[in-house]
């Protein structure tokens, strides 16, 4: 049977161990490494490829999500976010990156598991927080949604799951969950253009490179 | 004073109460309002118009000298004097001594008219019989209308024409002299319209500007306490989220061993309390500062009366705090203390009983911070305090000056009480000024800043250009003071028809000059066209060649060169609307035919002098008002300019550290007790576990779901929480919450109480929806509801 490996990148390494020990308990799942920064999975997995990497949108090493995100898929892996409850901005950077989803840290452990799996398989994890964040974004207009596009995100947004969704919109939930992966598609297409300062102030202040009190 | 009691300090650093040091002078309240800066200006113009036209009156006021010599030197220089003293007191006077120079000046002149209407009301001898005093009415009208009202402004210009016409009328040789003094009068008022009006037009002009900088600096406030706050918020939202979340979870999880949550939590404290500590670069802000010196004066003089006295436009400031380095504070409460010591001690003198009234005053301004204490004691002569009383020279004097930017003033005088002001005023020189960082705080590591502004940079303020460019034209005002102008010169023309000269070259110079005067009426905001001004200069030149065909030689009547002061008057209103150099062009062509004209008709080229040169009087007047405007408008842009960068600067210090203090508030509120108990390495139970987890949740819905972290909706998610209810509380509304929030809080703390098991998801929507929100409700029946912008709660079809 094939087995995604899977690596973590948390700077709370105690925290990220717990986590990888509950996804080891996944059948098809290898936890491959547990780490502090990308460059250390970059150094300790060498040319082995990896399928997933969790990666936590805030790392103390003055690294940016998007910079993070970016450096993993030339790797060829896929990206899920894990966060803290992290703000809006952070979560649209590591969207428009190209992660598969974010995923909040406390979620109860059998969401946890299920996003794991799904997004070991290419899944998109479509939480609220990330369909919040995507939602909420004043840009929006730029990913050229279509209006069935916008109302399934907004669903999601608010709260709901592939079902309550498709019951709402009159969908078929294969459709709303194909509708939500190319919300998820387009979005990231848009990029990050930063053409003028003031697009540059907002990728910075998206990437949290702002002041961070207390890191040590 | 006999007993300045001191305190130590070694003599070698004794500087202050030897009289070849000079002690800093305290920085003048702050002045640089449009407003202010046009006052000082116009008193400047009016003195600089008093001294030419003094000076042009000397001749006549020798030749028609009273008998009681005295009294006529001291009318002679009350007229005079008073606005030159008005001009000097624009820079040290206080507005009130202003105000009476003026008051002074204007009775003093109606005084002197009536005078002369009274006392000397017989006419002068033919040829000299124009008064003195009715040459410079223009000089106590332009005064009185720097600062009345505009009304009483006007009254005084008609009142005072009335009466030179009066005079004129009395003292007149001439054969008509009704007819002359009601010409002079008209003449008068004509023209102390023209100058009365342009200076009434510069204060509305600079009292709109002072509004228009008032609000930017309030938008700018506004606006870097916003960036300041959610910079300070994220910053302290990445603290809570890294380390006390990691933490909360850690423990809460139960995956981690006890000794290293326990570690986590110490490490998570100890960050907490770094970020209360305070910033590198300590500030104050002003009201903590006079709040202390409050006390400070209430333990040493508790008889003191404490006062905060509040700059000019302070109720129109309200909600800008400004702040003050702690040093410079630490070093105004020692010298105040020792000021209300000295005072307690040695005010009374020998006399106990002697009453002593003492007073605090404190002034926070854009300049900085100053603070006098005064008392009515017996007071001293501070140049006779020996050296080694170290009282006042090194606890005050001496401290102050070691302050940077400190600077401190003792004024005292036997028997007159004593003044003792201390003050920060910082350079105003925003280039030399480090900006207070909004708090980066101690223990941070270096964290790379993106090289783009921290806040975009806005444009500078709005400064309204040239105020003397504004001077619209087109109003009510204008109009009357052109048909007043058409008037009176037609009046002139027809008294001075000479007969037997060709009366219609003398129609078409007038109806040039009138032509001239209209070509400058257009509605116009702007500096005038080239073209117009070729207009209005060439209608003026034409006027005046065909005056001078018409003229004959030796023509004495009182108003036989009217076109003359026409001409000058339009010369004047061009300078006042920017073209100095072509009116100053067009007065050289005015002169220069004129001479040609004198010597043309065989006259000395002297009498061609002699006509235009009273007239370049006016015009400098009006050129020196104009160059000045200008340049006390560049001057002002300055200042505005550093004036906001002060007040951005004062609000992002001010802001950061009220949102560091009320997020630490809540952070500290929530986590700490649970921090503390974490940080006792022992195992945890099943409920401290739970405990920890709804920590957890509750500081993830007081960042992610902000504007939803009020009371009613805590309690109902905290409530529902511990029912087992899984809760998610968003809030998409960023800086614009929903208007209605308290009746949305209440709405939503509702369906929580309702909901027994499941999961509710809570999200405030971004603005500009048609809803406000969303509740989504997955607990039997799966529902999406919306709370629309009312606060009711729908279900949607």
């Amino acid at each position: 049977m094939h087995r995604f490996r899977v690596a973590l990148i948390d700077d709370h390494e105690i925290v990220a161990r717990g986590f990888a020990g509950l996804f080891a308990t996944l059948p098809d799942i290898e936890v491959v490494a547990t780490v502090a920064t990308v460059a250390e999975l970059l150094a300790e997995v060498g040319e082995t490829p990896v399928d997933l990497v969790i990666l936590d949108l805030r790392l103390s090493d003055g690294s940016t999500v998007t910079g993070n995100v970016d450096r993993l898929r030339a790797t060829g892996a896929a990206v899920l976010a894990f966060t803290g409850g992290d703000d809006a901005g952070l979560m649209r950077a590591a969207a428009r990156s190209g992660v598969l989803g974010v995923v909040r840290k406390s979620e109860p452990t059998d969401v946890l598991l299920d996003a794991v799996t799904r997004a070991a398989a290419g899944d998109t994890i479509a939480s609220t927080e990330w369909a919040a964040a995507l939602d909420g974004d004043p840009d929006l207009s730029d990913a050229g949604l279509s209006p069935r596009e916008r109302e399934v995100l907004s669903l999601y947004a608010a709260g709901a799951k592939a079902p309550l969704v498709a019951s709402h919109t009159g969908l078929s939930e294969l459709t709303v969950v194909d509708y939500i992966r190319r919300v998820r598609s387009k979005y990231e297409r848009v990029g990050r253009p930063a053409n003028t300062k003031i697009d540059l102030y907002k990728r910075a202040l998206e990437d949290g490179i702002l002041p961070v009190p207390g890191r040590s | 004073m006999t007993a300045l009691t001191g305190s130590t300090g070694s003599p070698g650093t004794l500087q202050a109460t030897d009289s070849t040091v000079p002690i800093p002078m305290v920085a003048e309240r702050p002045a640089h309002t449009a407003t202010a800066n046009l006052t000082r200006l116009l008193c400047i113009a009016v003195a600089a118009a008093a001294g030419i036209f003094g000076l042009l009156s000397l001749p006549s006021f020798l030749a028609q000298a009273w008998p009681n010599s005295a009294l006529a030197a001291a009318a002679w220089a009350a007229s005079f004097g008073l606005p030159i003293a008005l001009g000097l007191s624009a820079r040290w006077g206080s507005a009130r001594i202003r105000r009476g120079i003026v008051a002074a000046e204007a009775l003093s002149f109606v005084g002197i008219l009536g005078f002369w209407l009274i006392v000397r009301g017989t006419p002068l001898p033919a040829g000299a019989d124009i008064p003195w005093v009715i040459t410079f009415t223009g000089v106590p009208c332009v005064a009185v209308a720097v600062f009345a009202q505009p009304r009483l402004v006007w009254a005084f210009t008609v009142l005072t024409s009335t009466l030179s016409g009066f005079v004129r009328f009395t003292t007149s040789a001439e054969a008509n002299p009704a007819l002359i003094g009601l010409a002079d009068g008209l003449y008068s008022l004509l023209l102390v319209s023209v100058f009365v009006a342009f200076t009434l037009a510069a204060r509305r002009a600079s009292a709109r500007v002072d509004e228009a900088t008032l609000l930017t600096r309030q938008a700018e406030a506004h606006r870097a306490a916003r960036v300041a706050r959610r910079q300070e918020r994220l910053s302290i939202d990445a603290l809570v989220h890294d380390s006390v979340i990691s933490t909360l979870l850690m423990a809460g999880l139960g995956r981690t061993p006890p000794s290293v949550v326990s570690g986590h939590a110490s490490k998570t404290l100890t960050q907490l309390d770094a970020l209360r500590s305070p910033p590198p670069q300590p500030v104050l802000l002003v009201s903590d500062a006079a709040r202390r010196i409050g006390t400070l004066a209430q333990q040493i003089a508790p008889d003191a009366v404490v006062r905060v006295d509040n700059p000019a436009r302070a109720g129109q400031e309200a909600g800008i705090e400004r702040t003050v380095p702690s040093a410079a504070v630490t070093a105004i409460l020692g010298a105040v203390g020792e000021a209300l010591r000295n005072s307690v001690n040695s005010a009374a003198g020998q006399d106990p009983a002697r009453p002593v009234h003492r007073r605090v005053t404190m002034l926070s301004t854009t300049d900085g911070f100053q603070v006098t204490v005064s008392d009515d004691g017996v007071g001293f002569d501070p140049a006779l305090v020996p050296p080694e009383r170290l009282g006042i020279a090194e606890s005050i004097l001496g401290r102050m000056t070691r302050l940077p930017d400190g600077a401190a003033h003792v004024r005292s005088t036997p028997g007159r009480g004593t003044d003792v002001v201390v003050a920060w005023a910082p350079d105003r020189e925003p280039a030399n000024r480090t900006p207070i960082r909004p708090m980066p705080p101690p223990s941070v590591e270096p964290v790379e800043t993106p090289s783009v502004e921290p806040h975009p940079s806005v444009e500078p303020v709005e400064t309204p250009t040239f105020l003397s460019r504004s001077l619209d034209l087109t109003t009510p005002m204008a109009r009357l003071i052109l048909a007043l102008f058409v008037f009176v010169h037609g009046l002139l023309a027809v008294i001075n028809i000479v007969p037997g000269r060709p009366l219609a070259l003398m129609l078409g110079a007038y109806l040039a000059i009138v032509l001239s005067a209209i070509t400058l009426m257009r509605p116009m905001n702007r500096p005038f066209p080239r073209t117009q001004v070729a207009v209005a200069l060439t209608l003026s030149g034409v006027g005046a060649i065909l005056m001078f065909g018409y003229l004959p030689a030796h023509d004495e009547a009182p108003f036989a060169h009217w076109h003359l002061g026409a001409i000058t008057l339009i010369l004047v209103v061009l300078a006042a609307r920017g073209q100095i150099r072509s009116a100053w062009m067009g007065y050289a062509v005015l002169a220069l035919l004129t001479v040609g004209w004198a010597v043309e008709t065989g006259q000395s080229a002297m009498v061609g002098v002699d006509l235009v040169s009273r007239h370049a009087g006016t015009l400098l007047a009006g050129s020196l008002f104009v160059v000045g405007l200008g340049r006390s408008e560049r001057d002002l842009r300055v200042l505005t300019q550093d004036d906001l960068a002060r007040a951005r600067q004062d609000a992002t210090t001010v802001a950061a550290i009220r949102e560091r203090k009320a997020q630490l508030r809540r952070v500290n509120a929530l986590a700490r007790p649970t921090l503390l108990r974490l940080a006792e390495p022992h195992a945890l139970t099943a409920e401290e576990r739970a405990q920890c987890l709804l920590v957890e949740a509750s500081l993830r819905d007081a960042i992610r779901g902000r504007c939803l972290f009020v009371p009613p909706v805590i309690h109902a998610v905290q409530a529902a929480r511990q029912r087992g209810v899984e809760v998610t509380v968003l809030d998409d509304s960023a800086d614009t919450p929903p208007e209605q929030l308290e009746t949305l809080a209440r709405t939503v703390a509702d369906v929580l109480d309702t909901i027994e098991h499941g999961r509710v998801t809570v999200r405030v929507l971004p603005a500009r929806r048609a809803d406000v929100a969303t509740v989504v409700i997955e607990s039997g029946a799966p529902c999406i509801l919306t709370v629309g912008p009312d606060g009711t709660l729908r279900a949607p079809e």
